[in-house]
């Protein structure tokens, strides 16, 4: 578990949880609360960074073993992969759903691999534990992509240059051009 | 499976196996084949004992990892979700997210 002397905690996020969960469900009421939360406690994207490099961890140490080399490999993958999804300008939103994206990869690599290996076992149920879990991985994984698509969409601000008579609005990868009036 | 004295004080050692979807028992006897016999079935218990152990060890631990990306992934879905209801947007049933009508 992260470290519970920050100022946020694992009370505090179930309590977040509870209030947007209120908020999705209508209760606009309970949105001054939830920014309030925001903005009271600072420190809620360290804690949601360490959840990130808990899981990161346990991944890496999972997939490597002793292999100091496979070990290496996959940390300069996710940085490599952290780098392109996350770009240099990502607000703490977008990196924590780039580290969910990177934590489920990770997870659902495992899990390809672990039932790869269940299959030389003799134990039909237990491959199919593995089976199961490696579905579960893939759909969280699809999960995460798809967060961090409408994150992307809905709440980073598009960047406007203009290049000669042409007005570039850039948002989220995504290039739209028009002429300036 | 295992050693059975008869009297006399005299020890046979038998073997349950699966014979057809039934248990049978078999006799292997005394002396050197039968230690051997028991030996051998002693070390695949033991084999099997600890693959078992392994393989729960294994299951234990990817349980325990997992728990920690499904945690990532909640905390991350509320604040995600959190956000775009600050950032005026709202979905019916479940669906796409769209901004709020004042």
């Amino acid at each position: 578990m992260p470290d519970l002397g920050s100022l946020w905690d694992i009370e505090r996020q179930a309590t977040l949880d509870a209030l947007v969960e209120r908020a999705d469900r209508g209760d606009r009421a309970a949105l001054p609360a939830v920014r309030e939360m925001f903005d009271a406690v600072p420190g809620v994207w360290d804690w949601y960074g360490n959840l990130a490099t808990i899981a990161h961890n346990s991944m890496v140490d999972l997939v490597a073993g002793k292999s100091a080399l496979t070990r290496e490999a996959l940390q300069r993958k996710i940085g490599s992969m952290r780098a392109e999804l996350a770009g240099r300008n990502a607000s703490p939103l977008e990196r924590l759903a780039v580290d969910r994206v990177l934590a489920c990869y990770l997870q659902s690599y495992q899990a390809d691999v672990a039932y790869t290996r269940s299959l030389k076992r003799p134990s039909m149920s237990e491959s199919e534990h593995y089976q199961r879990r490696q579905d579960r991985a893939a759909k969280q994984y699809l999960h995460a992509l798809r967060s961090l698509a409408v994150v992307r969409r809905l709440l980073v601000p598009p960047v406007q240059v203009n290049v000669a008579e042409r007005q570039v609005n850039i948002a989220g990868g995504d290039f739209h051009v028009g002429t300036r009036e | 499976m295992g050693w059975q004295e008869r009297s006399g004080g005299r020890r046979y050692y038998t073997r349950s196996l699966r014979r057809e979807g039934r248990v049978v028992r078999q006799y292997v006897g005394r002396g050197d084949a039968a230690e051997a016999a028991a030996a051998a079935d002693r070390d695949r218990r033991a084999a099997r004992d600890a693959e078992r152990e392994a393989s729960r060890l294994a299951l234990s631990r990817l349980a325990e990892v997992d728990r920690q990306v499904a945690v990532l992934c909640e905390a991350a879905e509320t604040a995600s979700r959190a956000w775009l209801l600050l950032g005026g947007y709202q979905r019916h049933d479940r669906g796409q997210w769209r901004l709020r009508r004042a």
